[in-house]
């Protein structure tokens, strides 16, 4: 894999992990909001 | 340019069919994108004439109120997800990677697979109308217990909506990493066309934002099937939380639709003044302001539900706030045209009408973000002209300037420029004939989402709707023009517009199906932005 490639997938992967933060975080909020 | 064309051999892609469903090209994606919303466009817009025929006198006319329940419904979400996104991403698919001497978008199978979900989404969507009890009626909103009285459709429209939200995830996600690690050496961020620093900070919200949405949808579902009562009051829950949170995804969507609409006029501008934009890194910095803003505005939209006054105050003066950035874009586009050499080709049109026309819709966004008088406001007529001001005159109109901008670079032929001019101009009087009167019905007291209305609001809803008619009539010479334009026409030029700049009027029209395999030499990108 060359070194472009590499921080392609990796600022791809950031960003997903960042999305599915959003995903699961909003339940975490509305869990913590309403016991 | 030359070194471009000769790159080509050994090309070994499907032809027919096959070619647009595995395409990992972005100009083939790019054209799925624009030709799929454009389709969008005209399902959302025959919905549109259905209501606005059926509000044309008072009574009950054509459709019974549950259907026209669910055409305001399917109307919304069709335009905004169907039509409204997808052409804006497609745009973005189109040139991003021509416009920083980029091959291609940096993840081009993924590329693929966010466009094809939509036709999916949508089909399923759009089925649900043929579902016992017909498709979801409780608005794009989706606000509970409402929405959770939906028949058989509810499951599938939850489905759609996950799988419109994967799709411009994926679609963003693409966007930032391909700016991010393509961009033509030495074009830094701050040398970027300002229509791709807007979609830049847009897939910024989208990756934020459509999870949100995901996420409050999926509440929605377990509530309904699962036993959870998210938003049931009964079971200890809050139908008000439901709003909160999607308004906390609402509100920067509205800036997902808007803000690559200033990218587009940002460009088309200083092509026909002939004049480096007027404050770049103003722009640039307004639309930063614009997208944070975005996340402490979401209260606004519900100001009526009992909020303490703290809150209704806070959400007030950050809505205000966002007029200051806005206004910065709006001098600039203005200072742009100062003692410019000015001509008014159909793309400038479009561009000059979505300055004045766009900031209506502002002014009566700023007249909605006060409280007390948003009391009035709230649920009526004035809502619905003010936020098709934003998005028909701004959004659309925008998505329109950029098609006539671009469409002789995209299919290599001039297009018939007295058709567009008479688009255009048909397009703007009756706009303004089907909006305009909204706003004195709005605050007469005529209530957003009903089918039927008293006596008194009848000669303004007839106006109203013969503007819609001639409005949605207007579209077709828009059809007319695009497809004629693809099946032929004069030859265009490379460089279309006398005083267009940037790295996409470097490449031939239309430019070959694999543009920059190898970066662009530097002095060719000159900086479009300044002398």
């Amino acid at each position: 894999m060359t070194p472009g490639r590499k921080r392609v997938l990796l600022t791809a992967a950031i960003l997903t992990a960042v999305a599915l933060a959003f995903y699961v975080g909003i339940f975490l909020l509305v869990s913590w909001r309403h016991p | 340019m030359s070194h471009e064309s000769h790159d080509n051999h050994g090309e070994h892609h499907p032809s027919g069919l096959m070619r647009w469903v595995t395409t990992t090209n972005h100009k083939d994606i790019g054209t799925l994108y624009l030709l799929f919303s454009l389709l969008m466009f005209f399902i959302g817009g025959s919905f549109a004439m259905v209501i606005r025929a059926e509000l044309f006198k008072p009574g009950m006319q054509i459709v019974d109120p549950v259907v026209f329940n669910q055409l305001t419904t399917m109307h919304a979400l069709i335009m905004i997800f169907g039509a409204i996104m997808p052409a804006f991403v497609g745009l973005a698919n189109w040139m991003i990677p021509i416009m920083i001497g980029a091959p291609d978008m940096a993840l081009p199978r993924m590329n693929n697979w966010s466009f094809w979900i939509l036709p999916f989404a949508f089909t399923l969507l759009l089925g649900t109308l043929l579902m016992p009890g017909g498709g979801p009626a409780g608005g794009w909103t989706m606000y509970p217990p409402l929405m959770l009285q939906t028949g058989t459709a509810f499951p599938f429209v939850i489905f759609a909506v996950h799988m419109m939200g994967i799709s411009s995830v994926m679609g963003a996600i693409n966007i930032v990493v391909t700016i991010l690690n393509l961009r033509a050496p030495k074009m830094t961020l701050l040398k970027m066309p300002l229509f791709v620093w807007s979609w830049f900070i847009t897939a910024y919200l989208l990756i934020a934002v459509m999870p949100v949405l995901a996420g409050a949808v999926t509440m929605l579902l377990t509530d309904k099937y699962f036993g959870t009562s998210f938003f049931n009051a009964a079971g200890g829950g809050d139908p008000v939380m439901f709003q909160h949170i999607f308004w906390f995804f609402g509100h920067p969507e509205v800036y997902i639709m808007i803000l690559p609409a200033f990218g587009i006029v940002s460009e088309i501008l200083p092509t026909f003044a002939r004049k480096p934009l007027f404050g770049y890194e103003s722009m640039v910095y307004a639309v930063a302001s614009i997208a944070f803003l975005s996340f402490i505005v979401w209260a606004h939209h519900m100001f009526t539900v009992g909020m303490p006054l703290a809150g209704e105050l806070f959400f007030m003066f950050t809505t205000m706030l966002i007029a200051v950035p806005t206004g910065v874009k709006v001098f600039n586009w203005t200072a742009t045209l100062w003692k410019g050499s000015l001509t008014f080709e159909t793309p400038m049109l479009f561009a000059l009408a979505f300055l004045f026309l766009f900031t209506i819709g502002g002014f009566s966004g700023v007249m909605c973000a006060i409280v007390p008088a948003d009391f009035q406001y709230q649920d009526s007529y004035f809502v619905v002209a003010h936020f098709h001001y934003v998005l028909v005159t701004g959004a659309a109109f925008a998505i329109m300037g950029a098609v006539y901008y671009w469409l002789p670079k995209w299919t290599g032929h001039m297009y018939n420029e007295t058709a567009g001019k008479w688009h255009f101009w048909m397009s703007t009087i009756w706009v303004n004939v089907l909006f305009f009167p909204q706003h004195f019905l709005g605050l007469a007291g005529m209530p957003r989402r009903i089918p039927d209305y008293p006596v008194q609001f009848t000669d303004l809803n007839m106006l109203s709707s013969i503007g819609g008619f001639l409005f949605g009539a207007s579209q077709l010479i828009f059809l007319y023009v695009v497809i004629s334009c693809i099946r032929g026409g004069a030859k265009a030029p490379a460089k279309v517009w006398e005083g267009a700049k940037g790295l996409e009027w470097h490449l031939p029209s239309p430019p070959p199906y694999h543009s920059f395999t190898t970066p662009p030499d530097a002095e060719i990108w000159a900086h479009p932005y300044r002398d």
